[in-house]
């Protein structure tokens, strides 16, 4: 009897600090083989490509992770983090129809645009998982996907173009040359900037398309002489998602205009070289902890986890459901230091934020949107596709 | 005979003068240029520039105001500066990275928040050396401020969007409170009763009930012509005997007016670009504030609530404090 009295009590306790302090589980998913990682860059004989040590989010992720153990006096939440690499994809989908990935309250995919299509079906099904795009630009997945718990931290093409637009406008360097490669991504690009110019006045003079070779019967499409004579422009805009050819185009042009696009002035989610809005601070945690720079999709992994956090925070819950329901809701702000609070177009799920327009990738010159582009409800809709432009389970978006 | 007398009277006349003056200084930190801009307070003139190296931020008054400490972000210091000879005494090590600091009322700690490492510094204001550092203050913690009975410390941690109390006599985190996002400055109003944080990103003031410790309101400022998101509170300045509180509002480039009685907001009154810093002459007739994207200074007549001139000071000015 005594015996009871005393570890009744005791378990009492063992379970009321035990309910305390929740579990919150976080995959993160990446393929081992993916190509847009891969050494070898996305051409075959490409040894030079810019992207061949861009590092995977992982370590974005982990530094939301970090700063969440900061949280845990208030939310009693804990965060886990799963780092879940697949080396082929079948399992990939499997496990995605598995009831394992149920165990996990939130999923972060660092996925190719192949990967990320054929796991739509899926990630409707999982509806009790939310699941978070980190690092995939295509514009298609916000417009005809409209899955409801499928988020975009990572800016989608558009608003990228979009913020380059605003700043040619701006600069009256709006006369502009686009030049596209080869790649599907490179066309994407393209066909979104075209969209862009369209929005906002640049007028396109002229399209070419071309290779990146030395190949002298082809000169007119791999020699920048060619390339950029003829009809007069202030500007170009490269569509070269690889990098390479990108790189030799600034100094090369027969007049001297600026170029932006893949070199030149490029637009980032992020970028190291930030100096306000708190951002030092986030980059110095990130480079103390990594021992590297921090780069956008590491930024779209911690403001995906900032943005849970900041769910768990404001509405004292861990449930899905509720998380789901308060991320699009207008009660809803997350600091990405980027200056303004951020929040989540309610139709395409995509996080509206600044864009940081870097020059010859060291310096941030811009930030987009640009002061004289106004928009009637928020300014950073002036960035990317907007909720009147689509409606869900209707492509109707052009190209 | 005649003679000798004026001569006195005026050399009266001219100590009582300098004596008079010397009260009257208004001290501007330039993050960017890395000086202190010292301006006489009627005049408006700079009379003098001091070098203080690396980023000077937040500036504070002991409690007779003899002494200045300005820190100093990138030299992990703060400087002791005479506010009558205007000359630098001494330099006191604060840890890494110090943005914001406070003094309590009997001038016998310093505390100051080490941004990047999540910390709390305690300095002994006396022999000037580090006593503790508080571990886990949030996420990038900033605002500090001691409650005027000096019993707690209050400081807003940017990055958990919360007020984090530490108990003064055994340097501990007692209690936090969640706020709005991104808090940035706090301030006791009502004598102690109430403490007010600006929420730089929810463009809010949240007000804590400082015997519950629990947040009890948030006032919510808008301005016609300007966009939410614009509005970005960070400082503050207190009219006591009004019983008024100034809060600059960042990017909105205003300063909103409120009854700290009523919490009903005024006025907004049009000032530089990117207002913060926030200070009140003693006499509550004048209000300066900091235009960090403007690099100047807005002098607002309290009477009227309305700007009556700008002042170039250097480049990003943040803190300004004038001697009562």
């Amino acid at each position: 009897m005594k015996i009871t009295f005393i570890t009744l009590p005791l378990l009492l306790l063992y379970f009321f600090s035990y309910a305390e302090t929740k579990i919150f589980k976080i995959g993160y998913i990446d393929l081992k083989d993916d190509i847009r990682y891969s050494d070898w860059g996305r051409h075959p004989v490409d040894i030079r490509s810019s992207h061949r040590n861009e590092h995977r989010a992982i370590d974005g992720a982990k530094l939301g992770v970090i700063d969440s153990k900061k949280f845990e006096r208030i939310t009693k939440t804990q965060i886990v983090l799963d780092h879940l690499r697949y080396s082929d994809e079948k399992k990939l989908i499997n496990f995605f129809k598995s009831d394992v990935i149920n165990e996990y309250n939130a999923v972060l995919l660092d996925l190719n645009l192949k990967i990320l299509r054929n796991l739509q079906s899926s990630i409707k099904v999982k509806n009790q998982v939310i699941f978070f795009n980190i690092s995939n630009p295509n514009n298609s997945l916000r417009t005809d996907i409209c899955i409801d718990n499928l988020y975009h931290t990572f800016p989608s093409d558009m608003m990228k173009t979009d913020a380059l637009a605003q700043f040619l406008v701006q600069k009256k360097w709006n006369k502009t040359l686009l030049l596209t490669g080869s790649l599907n991504d490179d066309k994407n690009s393209s066909t979104s900037f075209k969209a862009s110019s369209k929005k906002f006045g640049v007028k396109i003079v002229e399209e070419k398309n071309f290779v990146n070779s030395n190949d002298p019967r082809v000169r007119e499409k791999n020699d920048l002489s060619f390339l950029t004579k003829g009809r007069k422009f202030k500007s170009v805009f490269i569509s070269d998602i690889d990098g390479e050819f990108a790189l030799g185009v600034p100094y090369s042009t027969m007049t001297p205009v600026a170029v932006v696009g893949s070199s030149g002035l490029l637009p980032k989610a992020w970028h190291w070289s930030y100096m306000r809005h708190g951002a030092p601070q986030v980059n110095g945690r990130f480079e103390r902890s990594f021992n590297r720079r921090m780069n956008e999709k590491d930024w779209a992994s911690w403001i995906a986890i900032k943005s849970i956090l900041e769910s768990i925070l404001r509405t004292k819950s861990n449930d899905t459901n509720i998380i789901k329901v308060f991320l699009l809701s207008d009660e809803f702000k997350v600091d990405g230091s980027k200056g303004i609070s951020l929040n989540y177009r309610k139709k395409t799920k995509q996080l509206r934020q600044t864009m940081l327009l870097v020059s010859s990738n060291n310096w941030v010159a811009e930030v987009a949107p640009i002061e004289s582009f106004k928009n009637s409800k928020n300014n950073l809709d002036t960035l990317g596709i907007i909720q009147k432009e689509i409606e869900c389970n209707i492509n109707n978006y052009e190209n | 005979m005649h003679n000798l007398y004026m001569v006195i009277v005026i050399c009266i006349n001219l100590f009582f003068v300098s004596l008079f003056s010397q009260a009257n200084y208004i001290f501007v930190s330039n993050e960017n240029s890395d000086t202190l801009v010292v301006l006489d307070k009627v005049s408006k003139k700079i009379i003098k520039t001091i070098d203080t190296g690396g980023r000077p931020r937040d500036i504070k008054f002991n409690n007779d105001f003899s002494k200045l400490y300005v820190v100093v972000s990138e030299e992990n210091h703060i400087l002791e500066i005479d506010t009558k000879k205007l000359k630098i005494l001494d330099k006191i090590e604060t840890g890494d990275d110090p943005e914001i600091f406070d003094i309590d009322h009997e001038n016998k700690y310093i505390a100051v928040s080490n941004e990047d490492d999540n910390q709390l510094t305690i300095i002994d204001l006396k022999n000037k050396k580090i006593i503790t550092s508080i571990n886990d203050v949030g996420v990038e913690p900033e605002g500090v401020n001691f409650s005027p009975d000096g019993k707690f410390i209050y400081v807003t941690s940017e990055g958990t969007s919360s007020v984090l109390i530490i108990d003064v006599v055994n340097k501990k985190i007692v209690n936090e409170v969640l706020v709005g996002n991104r808090p940035r400055r706090g301030l006791f109003v009502n004598s102690g009763k109430e403490y007010w944080v600006s929420n730089e990103l929810s463009g809010t003031v949240g007000i804590i009930d400082t015997e519950k410790q629990e947040l009890i309101k948030t006032i919510k400022f808008s301005i016609k012509g300007i966009r939410e998101q614009q509005i970005t509170p960070v400082d503050f300045a207190y009219a006591k005997k009004k019983n008024i509180v100034f809060v600059t509002l960042g990017s909105a480039n205003h300063v909103a007016v409120v009854d700290a009685h009523t919490y009903e907001v005024r006025k907004y009154i049009l000032v530089g670009d990117r207002v913060w810093g926030a200070d009140i002459t003693g006499n509550e007739k004048e209000l300066v504030v900091t235009n960090g994207n403007s690099d100047d200074i807005s002098i607002i007549d309290l009477e009227r609530l309305i700007s009556t001139s700008a002042i170039p000071v250097g480049k990003t000015p943040h803190s300004v404090r004038i001697k009562k």
